[in-house]
């Protein structure tokens, strides 16, 4: 899950996040034990191996990300890069909230209603013009996004030919979201223009999205892998329980005949009395050792169970089990 | 010992070249720092090699196709791992650092010839002809080579296809900088290379220039670039047409560097000089060609009015016989 491969958009990074900051909570109030915490480490861990081995958080699975990633592509960076927003359609918006995430430079907002630009240009602190003024601002941006209703081109390629020129062929990325196109495609050919419309958008996300399943399925068999690696050390953790009770067992049964036998022997020094413990504890110690290996050594995943029932029986662990027998 | 190290640059350039062709293909960091690292421990036994071998001669081994292949290739390497220091365009080394090693190659294959060579080239001034043109070239392939990375990158951003390659190259603003700096700083020094080849050539041969094809060629390509770099600074020529011009001029600089030491060889006097304004035959020798410039009571009006020749050699003038007789 923290590999987000279950999210409804695969391979977003923010689950991740999530789950690190709940780990944090629990951690901070102490309710994590040993088993929660080995496990979300080992669960960060393959994540971020999912992450950097099967590539699946590269490509862009939402419209605004895939505009900001083509530009950095084209730019390098955003940053204090001039955008020019035609219309103050709603798709619009969220794109030039990502934008302005990116922290692009100045924000001008070309709206026919003036009243409707200034309000938006008060939200992201830009400013606002008029449609008329449209060729003058183009001289100065570096990003277009365009997303008004208008039913013919705003824009020909014979004048974008013109305002590169005047522009000196800085490079111009522009994306048109609105339907239908505000502007004309045949400004694709011209050099340094880079057009995209929502529909070349569309399929790049289409892409990646395929692209992410793909990571997905090999992403999907990196997780198996560990999972069954961690339930293998869970399954370790099965026997401790049986190598303590063991211990203890035996611990009672020294200090019990240790008991008796002191009674037995009447007074001794306090070191012949030492020199007994240690000769008892150690008897049972070398008794034991081999058990205890046998039970964390060759403990086998199918045959583990039935092998510490085996222990369990021998050592007589479970006494209020056998009793009925 | 010139040839150890050379064996030894040799290993380290393809050494350098696989790991920067692994860094394009993988995109891992640790990849391109150790292909820089590899890189410059080759440029220093390529400086060893050049030094021992310009010992030897008594001057700049270039004399040859091999002998100028082995001179270009650490330029090339010095001024790329000086391009890597300042700009994060990584993916070039996957271009340059194989050019460099099949250069050296080159130089080790093709046969060093010892024979007739012309006292001229003996000169200190032939030594700053060289260098300075050389380094020239070499500036000006890197922006080759980013031209051609950049027409790769445009065409998948342009085409709205996005494969292998929109993945691993640096964003068109980067590899246009790139263009730009090239440019700025090669032109410059091919320029002063050249001025000062045709001024030795006049000095010591009477003509500025001896309409050699491969003085043409050179020509050709100084004037590609003399048109790309006023047209970047007056009218902003900038992105794809900057890329195929730089492109251009290289194509003809392969031309010249190679094709005239081979396809003109039979007939040219420069036989087996690469990119010098020098014949090998002295000119008196040669077919008459008349001289177009300027005329002899001119030239002589100039030289003198310039103090011109020396009346007195100074100390840097070819008394050493390090630097010529």
């Amino acid at each position: 899950m923290a590999a987000s491969l279950d999210a409804l958009v695969v391979g977003e990074p923010q689950i991740l996040g999530q789950v690190k900051e709940a780990y944090r909570q629990a951690t901070k109030h102490h309710a994590t034990g040993a088993i929660l915490n080995r496990l979300l480490h080992k669960t960060f861990s393959v994540a971020k191996r999912v992450r950097t081995e099967t590539g699946i958080g590269d490509h862009a699975v939402n419209v605004s990300y895939a505009a900001v990633a083509l530009g950095k592509k084209i730019f390098g960076d955003l940053r204090g890069k001039n955008v020019l927003l035609l219309g103050a359609g709603e798709m619009a918006e969220l794109a030039l909230e990502h934008l302005k995430g990116q922290g692009v430079g100045q924000i001008i907002i070309a709206n026919r209603t003036l009243e409707r630009g200034l309000r938006l240009a008060q939200r992201f602190n830009g400013e606002a013009v008029s449609l008329e003024e449209l060729e003058i601002q183009l001289l100065t941006a570096d990003v277009l996004l365009s997303s008004t209703g208008s039913d013919a081109y705003l824009l020909s390629r014979e004048q974008m030919k013109t305002a590169m020129r005047r522009r000196r062929q800085r490079p111009l990325f522009m994306i048109d979201i609105g339907v239908p196109r505000d502007l004309d495609p045949k400004i694709n050919d011209l050099d340094n223009v880079y057009l995209y419309n929502i529909d070349d958008l569309k399929e790049v996300v289409e892409e990646n999205r395929e692209r992410r399943q793909e990571a997905a399925i090999q992403a999907e068999r990196l997780v198996a892998a560990e999972t069954l690696k961690f339930m293998d050390w869970l399954k370790t953790l099965e026997v401790y329980p049986t190598i303590i009770s063991l211990r203890q067992k035996a611990q009672a049964i020294c200090q019990a005949e240790l008991k008796k036998t002191l009674g037995n022997l009447g007074t001794l020094t306090p070191e012949q009395e030492q020199a007994l413990e240690i000769l008892t504890e150690s008897i049972t110690n070398k008794l034991l050792h081999d058990p205890i290996v046998f039970l964390k050594g060759n403990h086998h995943r199918k045959r583990g169970q039935a092998e510490l029932a085996l222990v369990r029986r021998l050592f007589n662990l479970d006494p209020e089990s056998t009793e009925p027998d | 010992m010139a040839q150890v190290f050379l064996s030894l640059t040799l290993l380290a350039y393809y050494g350098a070249s696989a790991l920067f062709i692994a860094y394009f293909l993988v995109q891992r960091e640790s990849f391109c720092r150790w292909g820089g690292w590899v890189l410059g421990a080759g440029l220093a036994c390529h400086s060893l090699a050049l030094i021992l071998a310009t010992w030897g001669l008594g001057r700049l081994p270039v004399a040859t196709l091999g002998g100028s292949l082995l001179v270009f290739s650490w330029t090339l390497v010095a001024a790329f791992l000086l391009l890597l220091w300042r700009f994060p365009i990584r993916v070039l080394g996957a271009l340059a650092a194989p050019l460099a090693a099949l250069m050296v190659s080159g130089g080790l294959i093709l046969p060093a010839g010892r024979g007739n060579v012309s006292p001229l080239l003996h000169s200190f001034w032939v030594l700053v002809h060289v260098v300075l043109a050389f380094m020239g070239i070499a500036a000006l392939t890197l922006a080759g080579l980013g031209g051609f990375l950049y027409l790769v990158q445009e065409r998948q951003i342009k085409g709205k296809k996005f494969g292998f390659f929109y993945r691993r190259l640096p964003s068109l603003e980067q590899l246009d900088a790139l263009n730009y700096w090239c440019l700025t700083l090669g032109f410059p020094l091919l320029t002063a290379g050249i001025i000062i080849g045709s001024l030795y050539a006049q000095y010591t041969l009477g003509s500025f220039f001896s309409f050699d094809p491969k003085e043409i060629l050179t020509l050709i390509a100084w004037l590609i670039y003399a048109v790309l770099l006023h047209e970047r600074l007056t009218v902003g020529w900038r992105g794809r047409r900057a890329a195929l011009l730089a492109l251009c001029g290289f194509g003809v600089l392969v031309i010249t560097f190679v094709g005239a030491s081979l396809w003109f060889a039979p007939w040219s006097p420069c036989r087996g000089y690469s990119l010098l304004f020098l014949p090998a035959i002295p000119r008196s020798t040669l077919r008459p060609w008349p001289t177009p410039f300027i005329s002899t009571g001119m030239r002589q009006r100039c030289a003198t009015s310039l103090g011109w020749p020396p009346a007195s050699t100074p100390w840097w003038w070819g008394s050493p016989r390090f630097w010529g007789r």
